[in-house]
């Protein structure tokens, strides 16, 4: 698949995660053979997907895993980093997911969490990656019942709120 | 003074170039070692691979530095005469420990040194862990440091960084 790749998407390591100053147990988690349940589907090996496009101003890009082809990605540049999903086909630029590992995880559960279920179902999942934020997410989801047109949003917005609590923490 | 040397023309000849190095580790760097003497050859470059992408950095004349890419072919002995080196040069990774203690590390910012303005002295790269690696001319000295010293007087010119 490396032909199919933007030339700017490198394989990821351990090493390369720690010069980036990424939580240790994340690095963890994306090296683990074998993930918890609640990641089917969503955090699978990169071995069978690729990103068609990194734009200009990205410098260099790791994948960290994939879902149905497309790949999570952390993406370097003169400004530091950002996580972000690329596109296997067409030719957009990567979606912008979230400045910090923390707000990557929290898209992660809050794509996963049923907000009525008992937090501690979700526990385990979250050890496993290190995500510190659970029971934000599952208030979150509680209080956006519904998912109204603004839920998008929203979303926006808690993201931001867990990049501004975990960049640098 | 020769363009070559000239931090603008370096720019907007290689500055793509280096904004592209932000986030590539360095995987190897060579020295010229002068293997008789044990000691290294401060007229010849030091080649970085980084991420893939090579860089030839030169310490020219009492005071001037430039850079290539892509210019020069480590498997050949430097200096290659018939396929050999003259006086006993080799390639080596190991000839400088703190050139040798950078490989492994992602790049973070590549900064071009001069003094005067305009006149290119010398490349900072830094790391993600905030390591530096620091290669100048200090008048015909090749400076590797892990520093820019205050005294050498140099300006500071960001490339793989916005300024």
């Amino acid at each position: 698949m490396d032909d199919l790749n933007d030339p700017k998407v490198r394989p990821f390591s351990r090493a390369i995660g720690q010069q980036l100053g990424l939580e240790p147990k994340f690095i963890d988690f994306v090296f683990s053979p074998h993930h918890h349940d609640f990641f089917r589907y969503r955090v699978e090996s990169v071995g069978e997907s690729w990103t068609a496009i990194i734009p200009p101003d990205v410098s260099a890009a790791y994948p960290l895993w994939s879902s149905n082809g497309e790949q999570t990605l952390v993406c370097v540049n003169g400004e530091g980093l950002w996580f972000g999903l690329g596109w296997h086909d067409g030719s957009d630029d990567p979606e912008y997911l979230s400045k910090s590992v923390q707000g990557l995880l929290a898209r992660l559960f809050i794509d996963g969490v049923d907000p009525s279920a008992p937090l501690l179902e979700y526990e385990a999942a979250a050890e496993t990656c290190g995500f510190r934020y659970l029971s934000d997410v599952v208030s979150f989801l509680r209080a956006s019942a519904g998912h109204d047109g603004a839920f998008q949003e929203k979303i926006w917005h808690f993201i931001n709120e867990i990049d501004g609590r975990s960049v640098g923490a | 003074m020769d363009r070559a040397y000239q931090i603008s023309w370096l720019l907007e000849r290689y500055g793509g170039l280096l904004r592209g190095l932000v986030g590539v580790p360095l995987e190897q760097a060579w020295l010229v070692l002068d293997e008789p003497n044990m000691v290294i050859h401060p007229a010849s470059p030091i080649v970085l691979n980084l991420g893939g992408t090579q860089v030839e950095l030169w310490s020219v004349y009492l005071t001037d530095f430039t850079m290539t890419s892509g210019e020069i072919d480590i498997r050949q002995a430097p200096f290659n005469w018939n396929g050999e080196s003259p006086f006993g040069a080799a390639w080596s990774t190991d000839a400088s420990p703190l050139v040798a203690s950078r490989v492994g590390r992602v790049v973070s910012a590549v900064t071009f040194l001069s003094e005067p303005a305009n006149h290119c002295r010398g490349v900072e790269i830094q790391f993600f862990d905030g390591s530096l690696l620091v290669v100048a001319n200090y008048f015909d000295e090749l400076f590797l440091g892990d520093e820019v010293p205050s005294d050498f007087g140099f300006a500071r010119t960001a490339v793989g960084r916005p300024c």
